[in-house]
């Protein structure tokens, strides 16, 4: 029985990667972070809510609300839509934006479908391991880029892996975020409910 | 993008035939971003303090239309200004402090001056056209920066290596041209990288050339401001498991460039380089290792325009061959602190002779032998900790110890006849080796209490040891001694072995203001004050009578001195609505003083209280700026150098550009009504006095149009 569900899973995955990905852009530009495949809940785990899907965290709405605090002015025609890149202003000096100045971490929206508990537990515990990790954030190395590290944590909040699923095109970058997942470890034990949803997360870190 | 998902899919093939999953879901809950920056911020203490300002390549872009000069480029930066050389070799000076106390670094190494005039300093090495970003510090600055310095920091740095992200071929670059109508200046510059995944290989090159410039009003030309000279480099750049290796390979040539204030002119000046570096990143921290090798080789002679009263020849050749090494380390050790520790070596030889001229009395036989196998041998080390007790407050402090090697062999004149050689006599019976031992230390805390306030307060002890010339000069004649000095002033200098270095106390503050929102304005005051024991200022020796005119014969002592001021900066967004674009406000004001406390007087070549506004709108593709400028009289001025006073002035230039797609065409006018003023720290026109016996300060730039084109691809 096991294995025809993990034989289902795998080919339902097949199925979803070659499927064409919606890639959704980080906003501050520069590389996509990879949307890490959504797998349909294997039929032994009931969920209250009737999602076929687990729904991860978005942070689009995040991103959105990041930007509007953002003080930082810029006056280039070809401004992106995403957080400002810094204008001869603001590079003579400016400090975090808003949002993380306060070490608020910008509240996840609701999930789409309803108020499922295991949902917001699940988002709890991705804000403080956000709050965590950005803790230990590193000091500008005036390299630019972005890239997003996978890790996965035990029932404990114990890292036993972190790896790089988008990489930046500079391996010092890189190579900064990953040591940066490594070494904010260990997270916070996650509560039975988040655990059983599984504990692979991702986090883009972008560089300016 | 396409490689990861198509490893994803064999990955998944492959494990879809062993493995057999238990019911674990396999989706990566994503946390929001993680944002990095580099801009000022407590966590940047170290790299970007609040009296720091970087410019990007962006603002550069602007101002390379107007000037190949980029010491000039950097007095939009509240506290800096530039001491006049020749077009493309000012030395810049920031809160009173000039280029040969600051700590000027192009891509993170240091650059020996090769010349008694310092007609070659590190900013001459540069371009406007290829220069990717300026980091200026103003105030305190960590002592991981570099020692051997008393004052602010001026880092010109390359881009960064870009490596490709796919299996394609990366090519990008820009290419850069201009036209001055002062002067007829023109140039280009290209800078081109192709790059895979783990090599990149970057060329930059650049041109420029032009005559001699018209200052403004009534005041004519300025003779011997004329130039050319040409930047090559080549940089190739490896990533990979171990880190990122670079070696950089360059090449300088200028076949002339006048010094209006100087009574020489450089005929030639060749320079070539390597630089090498290594970074890496481990879990224990990171490690940066950099290396460099220079070889000069400057000429001074007559240029045309002062053959007519100086005569036809006197050559003299600089040869400056360094070498040195820095090595950092960067350790975290633990969640709040990290640890800096840094080791640097730098060798600086030289060899200044003067040839014999044929059929010259008073030139030969004998080649003048001014600086003999003379060395300039530093070696350092540093300790620095840095805290960050939170998102809102870090403190950094450090310690540097620089131990300063210096000797010169034995000296000649040109002949045994007059003060020259009984000078030599005197000099050759001395021991020249001298040892400093200079202990530095700086502290830095910064403090942002709430959004859109910033503060920082720093105290430095920095300690500079003299250079060649300010020890080893020994030449007591007329002709001599007035060839040593960047002063600019046509007086004569004269070494002293027993100088001691000097020793800086700093105190500077800075405090920022912004407003919240998107177009937010800002407000940005730094005060600070400079106490320096053992200044090298000047005693008066004599007076030299030159070509009708009485200048000074000097000679370098240590004396006491002070500075202290303020540089206030602000923006003030004005609208930002869809049809009428964006625009801005933007003024700097500087304040500043700075007092001999031995003498009582002021020191030399303060720059007066001046001021700037400028108006800046965008709007679509077309962007233009209206830039007012206003310097005040300059009143306090060093008697003992006979320096003049000058008036006040303002200054108009207009500022437009339009862009499209990869394109930009620029348009600037430089000094709009041609207003007529003598450059504050531009020095006495000797370029004028050799040619035509006129006595008068350099005057500033009249006016010029400036058209450029850049394309970037």
């Amino acid at each position: 029985m096991a294995a025809l569900a993990a034989l289902l899973v795998h080919i339902v995955a097949l199925a979803l990667i070659w499927a064409p990905q919606p890639v959704r852009r980080p906003p501050a530009g520069n590389g996509g972070v990879v949307k890490l495949f959504a797998l349909p809940q294997p039929e032994g785990t009931l969920r209250a809510s009737s999602a076929p899907e687990a729904v991860p965290v978005h942070a689009p709405p995040i991103a959105r609300a990041r930007i509007a605090a953002s003080p930082a002015p810029s006056l280039l025609p070809a401004a992106p839509a995403a957080p400002v890149a810094p204008s001869p202003a603001a590079s003579l000096s400016s400090p975090l934006p808003a949002a993380v100045m306060n070490a608020a971490v910008p509240s996840a929206s609701p999930p789409v479908r309803g108020t499922d508990r295991a949902d917001a537990a699940r988002a709890a515990y991705v804000r403080l391991l956000w709050q965590q990790i950005a803790q230990r954030r590193p000091a500008g190395i005036s390299l630019a880029g972005s890239c997003t590290i996978a890790f996965r944590l035990d029932g404990q909040g114990r890292l036993i892996s972190a790896e790089i699923s988008q990489a930046s095109g500079n391996m010092l970058l890189d190579k900064l975020a990953l040591r940066t997942v490594r070494q904010a470890a260990p997270y916070p034990a996650p509560p039975a409910m988040v655990a059983d949803g599984g504990l692979l997360f991702a986090i883009p870190f972008s560089f300016r | 993008m396409i490689v990861s998902r198509h490893s994803l899919r064999l990955s998944l093939l492959a494990s879809a035939c062993l493995w057999q999953l238990p019911a674990m879901a396999q989706e990566a809950t994503e946390l929001p971003q993680v944002d990095v920056d580099s801009a000022t911020s407590p966590a940047n203490l170290a790299t970007a303090p609040l009296t720091g300002a970087t410019l990007s390549r962006e603002e550069v872009r602007t101002f390379q239309t107007r000037s190949s000069d980029t010491a000039r480029l950097l007095q939009g930066v509240p506290g800096v200004s530039a001491n006049g050389g020749g077009g493309f070799s000012s030395m810049p000076a920031i809160r009173g402090l000039n280029e040969q106390r600051l700590n000027i670094l192009v891509d993170g190494h240091p650059i020996d001056s090769a010349c008694p005039n310092d007609m070659n300093p590190p900013l001459s090495y540069t371009d406007p056209l290829t220069v990717q970003g300026i980091k200026v510090i103003t105030g305190v600055s960590p002592v991981s920066m570099g020692g051997d310095s008393i004052g602010g920091v001026i880092a010109v740095e390359s881009a960064a290596p870009v490596f490709a992200k796919g299996s394609k071929l990366l090519i990008k670059g820009e290419a850069s041209s201009f036209f001055r109508s002062n002067g007829d200046g023109f140039g280009g510059g290209l800078s081109l990288t192709m790059a895979t995944r783990n090599l990149s290989a970057t060329y930059s090159g650049s041109y420029t050339e032009a005559g001699n410039y018209d200052g403004g009003g009534d005041h004519g030309a300025v003779r011997s401001s004329e130039f050319a000279k040409t930047d090559q480099a080549l940089a190739l750049a490896w990533q990979n498991g171990l880190g990122l290796f670079e070696l950089k390979g360059g090449y300088h040539f200028s076949p002339y460039e006048g010094f209006p204030n100087q009574y020489m002119d450089m005929t030639s000046n060749t320079s070539w380089y390597l630089n090498g570096h290594y970074a890496g990143l481990f879990d224990w921290g990171s490690l940066d290792i950099k290396g460099h090798v220079r070889d000069t080789d400057h000429e001074m002679n007559f240029l045309a325009d002062k053959r007519g009263l100086a005569g036809r020849d006197m050559p003299m050749n600089t040869q400056v061959k360094s070498a040195g090494y820095t090595i950092k380390f960067d350790l975290p050790v633990s969640s709040r602190d990290t640890l800096r520790l840094g080791h640097d070596y730098h060798h600086q030889g030289m060899d200044d002779v003067w040839p014999a001229v044929a059929g010259s009395m008073m030139m030969g036989p004998n080649p003048y032998l001014n600086i003999n196998g003379g060395r300039r041998d530093r070696i350092g080390g540093f300790a620095e900790w840095e805290a960050r007790w939170s998102d809102k407050l870090s403190s950094l402090a450090g310690l540097r110890y620089d131990r300063v090697l210096m000797n010169s062999g034995t000296v000649q004149g040109y002949n045994g006849m007059g003060a020259d050689a009984a000078a030599a006599t005197a000099f050759n019976a001395l021991n020249h080796r001298r040892v400093d031992h200079n202990w530095s230390g700086s502290v830095l805390l910064s403090y942002a209490p709430v959004a859109g306030v910033s503060m920082e307060l720093g105290y430095a002890r920095k300690v500079r040891s003299p250079n060649l010339y300010e020890r080893y000069s020994w030449g007591r004649g007329s002709m001599s001694s007035r060839m040593i000095g960047w002063f600019g002033d046509g007086n004569g200098y004269v070494g002293n072995l027993d100088l001691k270095p000097e020793r800086a106390d700093t105190l500077s503050a800075a405090f920022e203001l912004r407003g919240t929102g998107k177009q937010g304005w800002s407000l940005k005051l730094a005060p600070y004050y400079t106490h320096v024991d053992d200044y090298i200022d000047v005693v008066k020796l004599a007076n030299l009578s030159v070509l009708g005119t009485t200048v000074a014969q000097l000679q370098f002592a240590n004396q006491k001195a002070e500075f202290y001021g303020l540089d206030v900066s602000g923006v003030l967004p004005l609208w930002d609505d869809g049809a009428r674009g964006s625009a801005r406000l933007t003024a700097t004001l500087s304040y500043l003083q700075g007092e001999n406390l031995t003498d009582g007087g002021p020191l030399y070549h303060q720059m007066p209280l001046h001021a700037k506004l400028a108006l800046e709108h965008k709007v679509g593709g077309l962007e233009g700026a209206l830039e007012y400028e206003w310097v005040d009289g300059k009143t306090r001025v060093d008697a003992t150098r006979n320096e003049p006073q000058g008036a006040s002035y303002q200054l108009v230039n207009l500022r437009t550009a339009y862009s499209w797609k990869q394109f930009r065409l620029s348009l600037d006018v430089e000094n709009l009504f041609d207003t007529g003023y003598d450059l504050p720290l531009g020095g006495m026109s000797l370029g004028d006095l050799l040619a035509d016996g006129v006595q008068r300060p350099v005057p500033g730039r009249g006016r010029s149009v400036n058209v450029g084109l850049n394309v970037r691809f």
